[in-house]
């Protein structure tokens, strides 16, 4: 079983058939194409989804129905090819404009990705939700162009008790 | 801006080794075929701005951090 030595949580054993491919990694980390989702119950919900190529880069990420249960998601054809779903034959044609829309049935986990800055405000990026077919294990980050989300949404935190 | 008018077939120049041809047009969007240099950058102005956010985001991730988050993180 090989291991990786993470930023986070050191050294951490994996099995190969666990890791997610990423085929064309993720936008600024394009060489990162094998992910591994790092989920500890001390940090639930939040996920870490660990870079495999090197154990110093990882996101914390969250689904995104913990921010918006009712978040739009809207696919290309291509997309959809690479995560190795059948497109819908309608949307082969150039006359499909908005992508395909995505059943509720999907296989397709949707995360977001957290941004902590220092004394600010966590944000998370709607517009660009990490995908992951669960059936497959393969992933990407798709960009929502025209969704309407934002690239900085605040998290539902605040002072008040659970 | 700089503001041209093209069909379908027609291109643009820039500079003297860039080629921008409209190669299709539908209701809301366009196909853009471009010719460049290898050691031109060419992006979607959006996944600039994801790979900004992408840095940021791997950057700012320690476990304190998210310790602290989840302190305050609504369930």
């Amino acid at each position: 079983m090989p291991t990786l030595d993470t930023r986070q949580f050191g050294p951490i054993d994996y099995s190969v058939e666990s890791t997610l491919e990423f085929p064309c990694g993720m936008p600024a980390f394009e060489r990162h194409t094998r992910f591994l989702l790092i989920e500890k119950d001390t940090y639930a919900p939040f996920l870490f989804l660990q870079s495999v190529i090197d154990g110093q880069i990882s996101f914390l990420v969250l689904p995104v129905t913990r921010i918006d249960p009712a978040y739009q998601l809207a696919l290309e054809p291509e997309e959809m090819e690479l995560l190795g779903m059948a497109v819908e034959s309608e949307c082969a044609f150039n006359s499909c404009t908005d992508g395909a829309r995505v059943q509720s049935t999907s296989p397709l986990l949707t995360l977001v990705v957290v941004t902590l800055v220092p004394g600010g405000a966590p944000t998370a990026n709607l517009v660009a939700p990490i995908l992951i077919h669960m059936g497959n294990r393969k992933g990407l980050q798709s960009i929502q162009s025209v969704s309407g989300y934002s690239h900085q949404t605040l998290l539902p935190v605040g002072e008040g008790q659970c | 801006m700089l503001v041209i008018r093209r069909r379908v077939g027609e291109s643009i120049l820039i500079g003297g080794d860039i080629e921008l041809q409209i190669t299709d047009i539908s209701a809301n969007r366009v196909k853009i075929g471009i010719v460049a240099p290898r050691s031109v950058l060419i992006l979607r102005k959006e996944i600039q701005l994801a790979a900004e956010q992408n840095v940021a985001a791997s950057e700012s991730v320690t476990l304190e951090t998210v310790a602290e988050l989840l302190t305050q993180f609504r369930h």
